[in-house]
């Protein structure tokens, strides 16, 4: 009884070491020394480059990037007026505004960072039963200044997370129903770029890091 | 047991809900959603006017539980203002993003620059 109860523990260690190995070996910090130096404190997040065949992306995506990144303790521009400030000045499209020289971005809205968006994939395919919507996003910060790269990453979300867990063809009719309708209500891009965005601009070990309005600031 | 495990997993989402609402810098609402349906393609977008209205109501939400507005919303108010016609409204909305958030002072006076100029 004694031995099976030892053996047990043993087991139950050997584990741990393996898990614990894993949790060390698997993300090799990035060098984030740029983006420390830089300490941005203002960010101008550009409208997306949209890399999908559905024209709504560009601008849904950018609706959701602002509380991510306020709330990550920096100051973002009002994304609907940089857009309509592009416009205005002849570059209605985000591949032309990813073109315009740092220096002009400089003069107008006087950012310490520019964010570089490009979405890769944005909407719903549909297979036999179902369809599934996906949202990746793959964004690069610049130091507005000197162009350096400060920090770069992608995420991606699915509205097929979580739903692997219904048994049967029953259980798999009523969810496709239920969620073909749910799809119809509201823009399933727009909730899933939501989830992409704060995946991907909200501070964690080894990604964005916090700015001068966040009580973290520093201590990242 | 399943109902009680139920209540308990309703309570932590509860607990979690107030406690992310407290850490937050700022008062959100609807904001985005708003830009969201200002930007809408399909179905006519939202008009400034209406939009104008969510976010004033908005503000008073954020005033009334002594939050601060965020990042571009002030900004954005004064844009929407002039695209209604209310250019004075405009420039004393813009002015107030410059005091809030002084980051924002040489795109805010860029703005304020052209709407000044007969």
């Amino acid at each position: 009884m004694k031995l099976q109860l030892l053996t047990q523990v043993s087991k139950t260690a050997v584990w741990l070491a393996l898990v614990i190995l894993v949790g060390c070996a698997a993300p090799s910090q990035p060098d984030q020394s740029a983006f420390r130096n830089s300490r941005p404190t203002s960010i101008l997040v550009l409208p997306p480059v949209n890399q999908s065949t559905d024209i709504r992306g560009s601008l849904s995506f950018l609706a959701t990037v602002t509380q991510p990144l306020s709330e990550a303790g920096y100051y973002v521009f009002p994304v609907a007026m940089v857009e309509a400030t592009f416009k205005e000045n002849g570059l209605p499209l985000p591949d032309q505004i990813h073109e315009a020289p740092l220096s002009k971005l400089q003069s107008i809205f006087g950012a310490d960072a520019v964010l570089y968006i490009t979405l890769e994939k944005y909407g719903s395919s549909y297979v036999v039963l179902d369809s599934q919507t996906v949202v990746t996003a793959q964004a690069r910060l610049v130091d507005a200044r000197t162009g350096t790269v400060l920090w770069q990453a992608r995420a991606s979300a699915s509205d097929a997370e979580g739903r692997d867990n219904n048994n049967g063809l029953v259980g798999v009719l009523l969810t496709s129903v239920i969620h073909q309708l749910a799809s119809n209500i509201g823009n399933p891009g727009y909730r899933l770029s939501k989830l992409t965005s704060a995946r991907l601009l909200t501070p964690h070990s080894g990604g964005m890091l916090y700015g001068p309005r966040s009580p973290n600031h520093g201590k990242d | 047991m399943n109902c009680r495990w139920l209540g308990c997993a309703t309570a932590l989402l509860l607990l979690n809900a107030c406690a992310t609402q407290d850490h937050a810098l700022y008062h959100w609402g609807a904001y985005q959603d708003t830009l969201y349906e200002g930007f809408r393609v399909e179905n006519g977008n939202t008009s400034p006017e209406k939009q104008l209205q969510q976010l004033q109501q908005e503000q008073q939400k954020a005033a009334s539980h002594g939050k601060a507005l965020p990042p571009g919303f002030q900004a954005h108010m004064g844009y929407l203002f002039f695209q209604t016609g209310q250019s004075d409204q405009a420039v004393v909305a813009f002015e107030n993003e410059k005091k809030q958030f002084p980051e924002s002072s040489v795109y805010m006076d860029f703005v304020i620059g052209k709407l000044k100029k007969p």
